[in-house]
């Protein structure tokens, strides 16, 4: 090759390679990535930017360290089998320690980060309204129409600051989209308003909102009128309750009972016949709102790790039941357990009891899965201990309790079978709203006879069938009966611990002796019962000010002093 | 020419015996060529190596200087000796001749060419500070990777081994020390100039490897060299020498340190023990631990012992290595074909159809050609290439040693009374069935590596070059084996019947899958200008570079710069180096992309200086020193394009509706910095070279100090802002330190001594780093060294820096009682351990917790070594140690599951009442652990280590005996790797390097015996 035709390939290299020096070889397009204005120009991605605000709602039960506690675990409904720390923090009254776990759906700082994302994304939404060329055409996909997509993302914004408010009091009120550089060290609003701030977008949103029954099936989970209203009657139910309303101001109270009327009077909704499969169906007439999610199975399923019985191949059977809970369900002739005349049995204790509790949760010699549920100890002849299958007090991946729970671990699950059902989180059902509604009216007016038609509603449930509320109850026999049986209707689905802290009643619901059962197998195979007081690792700490959360301790640190903690903490 | 030609076609080939028949027929033409070989002062010179050009044979010159071999008269004869110019000469002209040689500067002959990037210099000439070493200064070791060989060897390298076993052989290095506290500063590694990995390769493929490790040698790199660099080059072939060499070793791998579970009855008592501890009743009855004692029974009370069960004592390795060079003055080749073969431990591990032991071969080639065209015109082409097949057991070896090594001796029989696999509804982990009934997987991963160089000169301007270089660069995955599922079978209640676990499948061929396919390209271009103006010499390099970097799925990672050095020397004497590059990086926003990096070097030879002529003592002296920027864009940020704000789509949204298909969603990203840059490291390094008492010893030392700014560090954003944030440049951390090499070199008459050592220190200090305003001053990392304790898990590393402060273990309820209350677990009792209140309040909690030094990067790292040679004898050794260093044991004390009850081998040393004062750790607990699984400085430990590395003793045949074969030389040796370890951990027996090795779930360290022969034709 002649010199200088290498020097002709050399110098082309080389300049090419010089001249292209040029800004763009390192300047990239995001690739598949898309910029801002690009999403807003174009109504479909705007609209499932909106959509998936949904996500950052509280959707499930199993949430703290991944998948390992629950609230009923940090109340009296249940305690965990092998004391996993993200519930035994917050039953030590260590919520900052809860909430230093890292976990994805922490129920202190992830909830805190969790809902201003979700908050983030319907101000980003809101202010996009109008930059958004939504198409005119007709018809248009349910997905793109403006004034839904505005009503649902003010009926989030409110849910996702209601669960901050419940949980922390006051927080500061973000109504607009922040910039990096600008500061938002933004002190706490009130906590009325904050209540105020939320229904305001109720309001609007609830005018806008489509009834369910306007709803196709294809449209199952997303927000409707029913569901904005449901969330009034319950922000005004938790806003006129002692821990929000110190001076029990009853016209609070009566605007609860209107919300909760209000729902009520869409008669769009109606109790399921059947409380069994109450979170195993796939739509119900009951359902307001529902966290949409495939069937679980097995092998799959969160849940079924937490709280299935190693005796059927679970792998942890950390939700375990407390005595206690299982105290409140009353007797089929509707008397509590406490009452001489009840004829309570302790040596039958689940003999002749609100059927509720068999569907909540599963305890000794129950046939469930087609054998009996084995939670005994016996003592051979030879001084030997044996254990039942699903109980072994040497190991915590079984139960602490004697008891397991029904509700997170349905009956398919079964040994070596592919069972697979629906384990619904519900937002909102309509026997809340009964029990919304017969609290609020019997505090605000006292035990009239809406009161007792909506509570009896529930008891007459088809496969339920208590007798009907004793005619005459005192306001305050009625506000404990009412107690009774939201604890026991909504057992185990998110809502007795925030009643709990709504009612202020901590020292007295949670900070007590908890007990488990002892069940001791005889020779001649019949069960001896006895209820017992559970290991100091399983008693419980709850001190006047935990009814509020702390505000997570690192974002105290970051802000110059203007984020103020709950008191206490 | 023609037979030439045909010699090298066949070299090519890499055929070894074919190229050895052709040398069989070249021993003709019996013409004596002799001589004697002077000094310029007329003094003989003795040992000068004399042979003839493109040949295998050669002698040495006598004691008087004089030669004498036979050959043809046109045969080119080289005349070769250290320290002096070599010479080449016509037989014609060499005949009854004397030949003067003359010597060569200090640190400036052939053998002391230094690789700077692209260019070469000699040592004498730098004035940047790189450690080098050459390919054949390192140990033949049948090892999988280059890692093990560097170890300890290289002043300011250090190298932390943090996997082992076939296949899995990682190890992370560090250059000096460390100034960032967001990644673990791994430097880059560069093979032949182009970025690429390096312990995969061949040992006989590698002519040296240099670290760079100041700014005057890093910053022609810019934006990508603040972290440091290795360097390696491969081997070319000579104009002058043809050489066929052939390496064979052979050795055994055996487990340096392994669980030793427990025994059935131990376990047992240990368990009832625990859980009467945590309330509950003793599980095992008299009678059991009596027949798990007397193994009356072992269907119903098995005492199976699994590590002697399923880990091999010993397994086999083996290399081979065969490569020839050689050239002329058209053209050099050098090649090479290796094949490297690793069994794992596992033992019993086979069926009649598949074997799931771990295996690790690998085929390394490589040809290096250079051509001389024209006289104007060089180019080399380098093709290498490796094929790796890692063959594994379907489960991970994680898995399967963490079955092995935690299962309880007394779980169940391996194989139940009808032939199927044991197993009980807590362990459904066989290990048996995991390695004989579970599947195997081959991954076999084909690299090919190739690179282009030209070089021009320039006709009209003398010294005037132009160079490219291009390379290409592939892998890919292929991943193939056999899919098999197991079942276990726990005997139920009544005879006969089994309660099953697991899902038994047939055998079937796995799902065959290619990934993991990566292309990678660089480009370098430019021009140098080469030339010596009587005793002013100048050297100029500049570079334009571009490299893209691409895999499936993504954007292709691409960097780009130009790089510019101009050296000057006067009289070999003063040196002085500017390096400037320019750099630009995709990471960062349009506008803001590019970075000057510039760095000055300066050389002082001041030995030579007349004032210090009269020291006789000091042969050579040298001074220097660097100061420079580079840069590191290396982030972890988690996505690219960090400045741009922007928005992904089509990732699974929030479903609706009954069908349960996830909509599309558009999300948007972590909200992005647009002020996002590179890290800076201002690098000083200030040191001199010596040589003393006749060049007997060698001393190099040096003083550096890294600061480096615009580290990331958290955004303090609240987090009401509703977005995840990217990052800030606001952090700002140093190191300092020193490090020194020192070499003794000696031959006392028949004896050639050689010992060196190297010994570097660095420490380092957070400058600048977001916290939380709020954070306690005793939790704040400002202030303090980057340090972290590393706790390896079977998922993943932790790295934690913030300890309680244990004080012992309390000895008595009442001492509970009255210290402050530990909130950790529900109770607290005698037998655990006891911590500090940090900050007064009289409650333990995380509040306590305090920011700390301990680190597993050590202070203070070095190796020393030696070799000695009498006559056909030789020896030789390396130790490498560290001290300030920190390891964790809790995850090995604390290790197991509730279905264990937490036991291992550690739990026999627990506290109980009855041994309160001997014992050395927290009493045993089935539940309500976590008082004492706390990251508390009470599972520290000091780290430190002393380890003879490598040892060698080899045996040369004598040359007589040798050459009767037609051998050029042959030697036979015996070499062991990690012999010897010498610790602070008082007797525990684990890995001080790696704690978790050969427990928990890892692999354990490995020390290998090998036998080896090295012929060379």
């Amino acid at each position: 090759m002649k010199a200088y035709q290498l020097y002709t390939i050399i110098f082309t290299v080389l300049l090419s390679g010089l001249s292209s020096c040029s800004k763009d070889f390192l300047d990239r397009t995001p690739g598949a990535a898309l910029p801002e204005d690009a999403v807003f120009a174009d109504p479909t991605l705007a609209s499932q930017y909106a959509i998936n605000a949904y996500t950052y709602l509280v959707d499930d039960y199993v949430r703290f360290d991944d998948h390992r506690g629950t609230t009923s675990q940090a109340s009296d409904e249940a305690v965990s089998g092998n004391l996993d720390r993200s519930v035994l923090y917050l039953n030590q009254g260590l919520f900052h320690d809860h909430s230093e776990r890292v976990a994805a759906l922490n129920d202190i700082v992830g909830i805190w980060s969790r809902e201003y994302n979700g908050i983030n994304i319907t101000n980003m939404m809101l202010s996009k309204m109008a930059v958004v060329p939504w198409k005119v055409e007709d018809p248009r996909p349910a997905i793109t129409v403006p004034e839904r997509i505005e009503a649902e993302m003010r009926f989030l914004r409110a849910f996702f600051y209601f669960e901050l408010v419940k949980r922390f009091g006051g927080v500061p009120i973000v109504d607009r989209v922040y910039d990096v550089n600008e500061s938002i060290d933004i002190p706490r609003s009130s906590y009325t308003d904050c209540v105020n701030f939320i229904l305001a977008d109720l309001d609007k949103a609830q005018a806008k909102l489509p009834a369910v029954e306007a709803l196709s099936l294809a449209e199952n989970g997303r927000a409707t009128k029913g569901a904005a209203l449901a969330l009034k009657a319950r922000v005004l139910l938790y806003a006129a309750s002692a821990l929000n309303n110190e001076g029990n101001d009853l016209s609070k109270w009566a605007s609860a009972a209107a919300a909760a009327k209000e729902v009520m009077d869409l008669n769009s909704y109606s109790l399921q016949p059947t409380y069994k499969d109450i979170l195993n169906v796939p739509t119900s007439t009951e359902y307001i709102m529902m966290k949409v999610r495939p069937t679980r199975t097995n092998t799959d399923g969160k849940i079924i790790d937490f709280a299935q019985s190693p005796g059927s191949a679970g792998q942890n059977g950390q939700m375990n039941p407390t005595q206690n809970h299982v105290d409140l369900y009353e007797m089929t002739n509707g008397k509590a357990i406490t009452d001489p005349t009840s004829g309570y049995d302790p040596q039958k204790p689940y003999a002749n009891r609100d059927p509720r509790m068999t569907w909540n949760v599963i305890y000794n010699d129950e046939t469930y899965q087609s054998r009996k549920i084995e939670m005994w100890s016996q003592v051979n002849a030879n001084g030997t201990v044996t254990y039942g299958r699903d109980f072994n007090p040497n190991n915590p991946i079984y139960t602490a309790t004697r008891y397991y729970c029904r509700k997170m671990w349905p009956e398919v699950y079964i040994n070596k079978v592919a069972g697979a059902t629906y384990i619904n989180f519900l937002f909102f059902r309509y026997a809340e709203v009964l029990l919304n509604y017969a609290e609020a009216q019997n505090e605000a007016v006292g035990p009239d006879a809406s009161v007792y038609t909506a509570i009896n509603q529930i008891r007459k449930r088809g496969d339920v069938n208590m007798p009907d509320l004793p005619a005459g109850l005192s306001q305050s026999a009625m506000r404990d009966r009412i107690r009774n049986e939201r604890a026991v209707e909504l057992a185990f689905e998110d809502h007795r611990w925030y009643d709990i802290m709504r009612w202020k009643k901590g020292p007295e619901i949670v900070a007590q002796p908890i007990y488990a059962m002892n069940v001791v197998k005889n020779a001649n195979n019949t069960f001896t019962y006895s209820k017992v007081l559970m290991s100091q690792n399983f008693q419980k700490v709850f001190r006047d000010y935990m009814h509020r959360y702390p505000i997570p301790r690192s974002e105290v640190y970051k802000s110059q002093g203007i984020l103020l903690q709950n008191p206490g903490w | 020419m023609n037979f030439k030609k045909i010699k090298y076609i066949i070299a090519l080939l890499c055929s070894l015996f074919m190229a050895g028949t052709v040398y069989a027929q070249k021993l003709d033409e019996p013409v004596t060529i002799s001589g004697r070989v002077l000094t310029i002062n007329k003094q003989p010179l003795a040992g000068v190596s004399v042979f003839k050009q493109e040949s295998t044979q050669a002698v040495q010159t006598g004691a008087d200087g004089s030669f004498s071999f036979k050959g043809l008269p046109t045969d080119q004869i080289v005349f070769q000796y250290t320290g002096y110019i070599t010479l080449t000469k016509t037989a014609s002209d060499v005949t009854n001749l004397t030949i003067t040689m003359q010597a060569s500067l200090i640190d400036a002959s052939d053998g002391d060419d230094v690789y700077i990037p692209f260019g070469v210099r000699k040592k004498r000439q730098l004035t940047g500070t790189i450690s080098s070493i050459k390919g054949s200064q390192l140990p033949q070791l049948p090892s999988s990777t280059l890692n093990n060989v560097l170890v300890g060897r290289l002043a300011g390298l250090y190298i932390q081994q943090t996997d082992v076993g076939p296949g899995a052989d990682e190890a992370t290095f560090l250059v000096r020390g460390r100034s960032s506290y967001n990644s673990n500063q791994a430097p880059i590694v560069l093979v032949d100039g182009v970025q690429r990995n390096f312990t995969d390769m061949d040992l006989n493929e590698i002519e040296s490897v240099s670290v760079f490790k100041d700014a005057a040698s890093l910053s022609w790199y810019g934006m990508y060299g603040a972290n440091g660099m290795i360097s390696v080059r491969t081997k070319r072939g000579s104009a002058t020498r043809t050489r066929i060499t052939f390496d064979a070793q052979g050795g055994m791998q055996t487990p340096l340190n392994l669980t030793r579970p427990l025994d059935a009855f131990t376990y047992a008592s240990l368990y009832n023990e625990a859980q009467v501890n945590s309330g509950g009743t003793p599980t095992y009855s008299q009678a059991a631990l009596d027949a798990y004692q007397n193994g009356s029974n072992p269907d119903l009370y098995p005492n199976n012992n699994l590590v002697d069960q399923f880990i091999k004592k010993a397994a086999p390795v083996q290399r081979y290595v065969a490569t020839v060079s050689g050239g002329n003055g058209f053209a050099k080749y050098f090649t090479m074909i290796s094949y490297f073969n690793q069994d794992g431990l596992f033992k019993g591990a086979s069926n009649p159809t598949y074997n799931s032991n771990s295996n690790f071969q690998r085929y390394n080639f490589r040809t290096n050609l250079d051509l001389h065209v024209n006289k104007n015109l060089e180019v080399q082409v380098d093709v290498g290439g490796r094929i790796n097949s890692l063959r594994h057991a379907e489960a991970s070896t994680s898995t399967i040693l963490g079955s092995i090594y935690t299962t309880p001796a007394n779980a169940y029989p391996l194989l139940n009374a009808d032939g199927s696999f044991g197993g009980t509804s807590l362990f459904r982990g066989n290990p048996l069935g995991y390695l004989t009934a579970d599947g195997n997987t081959t991954d076999l991963t084909r690299s090919l590596l190739a690179t282009i160089t030209a070089r021009q000169k320039v006709n009209f301007i003398p010294g005037l070059s132009m160079n490219v270089l291009y390379s290409y660069d592939i892998r890919s995955n292929y991943t193939s084996g056999y899919a098999q599922d197991f079942a276990v079978f726990e005997p139920g209640a009544s005879a006969g019947t089994y309660n099953t676990y697991g899902t038994a499948s047939p055998l079937i061929f796995a799902n065959t899958d290619f990934n993991s396919n990566l292309r990678s390209n660089e480009f370098w271009g430019g021009f140098d200008y080469d030339k010596l103006f009587g005793k002013h010499g100048i050297n100029f390099s500049t570079r334009y570079t571009r490299s893209v970097m691409a895999a499936p799925g993504s954007l292709e990672d691409k960097a780009e710069g130009l790089s510019n050095r101009l050296s000057y020397n006067y009289n070999q004497r003063y040196f002085i180096d500017v390096i400037g590059t320019y750099s630009g990086s995709q990471v960062f926003a349009p506008g803001k992309q590019w970075g000057f990096f510039p760095a000055i070097s300066a050389g002082w030879i001041i030995s030579d200086e007349r004032f210090l002529k009269p020291v006789k003592f000091l042969n050579y002296l040298k001074l220097r020193g660097s100061y420079g920027v580079v840069g590191s864009d290396a982030y972890s940020l988690g996505r690219r394009y960090a400045y741009n704000n922007y928005f992904s789509r089509g990732q699974a949204g929030f479903i609706f509706g009954t069908g349960f298909a996830a909509p599309a969603a558009t999300t948007q990203n972590a909200l992005a910095n647009p002020n996002l840059t590179w890290e800076k490291a201002r690098k000083t390094s200030i040191g001199f070279d010596t040589k003393f008492m006749n060049q007997m010893f060698t001393l190099s030392a040096d003083y550096f100090q890294e600061v480096r700014t615009d580290l990331l560090t958290n955004s303090l954003t609240p987090s009401i802002i509703g977005q995840t944030l990217v990052q800030v440049n606001a952090g700002k951390a140093r190191y300092r330190g020193f490090e020194t090499e020192l070499n003794f070199s000696k031959r006392f008459d028949k004896v050639d001594i050689n010992i060196y050592g190297n010994y570097t220190f660095q420490k380092s200090k957070v400058l600048a780093i977001n916290e939380e305003a709020g954070l306690p001053d005793y939790q704040k990392a400002l202030g303090h060294s980057i340090s972290s304790v590393m706790q390896v898990a079977s998922a993943s590393t932790t790295y934690i820096s913030n300890f309680l402060q244990a004080d012992g273990i309390f000895q008595s309820d009442a001492e509970v009682a009255a210290s402050p209350v530990q909130r950790f677990a529900g109770t607290v009792k005698a037998g655990d351990i006891k911590y500090k209140d940090v900050n007064g309040d009289n409650i333990i909690d995380n509040l306590d917790f305090v920011r700390t030094d301990y680190s597993f990067v050590p202070k203070a790292y070095y190796g020393f070594g030696g070799s000695v040679k009498y006559a056909n004898l030789d020896m030789s050794f390396l130790f490498q140690g560290t001290t300030g260093r920190t390891i964790s044991i809790n995850n090995l004390v604390n290790n197991g599951t509730a279905s264990n009850g937490y036991l291992n081998q550690f739990s026999v040393s627990r506290w109980t009442p009855a041994n309160a004062a001997t014992a050395i750790y927290p009493r045993l607990l089935v539940s309500e652990r976590a008082n004492n699984t706390q990251n508390s400085d009470f599972w520290l430990r000091n780290g430190d280590y002393l380890r003879l590395k490598h040892a060698e003793i080899g045996y040369t045949l004598p040359t007589s005996l040798t050459s009767k074969i037609k051998l050029s030389s042959l030697r036979i040796y015996l070499s062991g790797f990690n012999l010897l370890t010498f610790d602070k951990l008082d007797g525990m027996n684990i890995d001080p390097e790696m704690p978790q090795s050969g427990y928990v779930f890892a692999y354990p360290n490995l020390r290998t015996y090998s036998v080896g022969l090295n012929v060379k034709f």
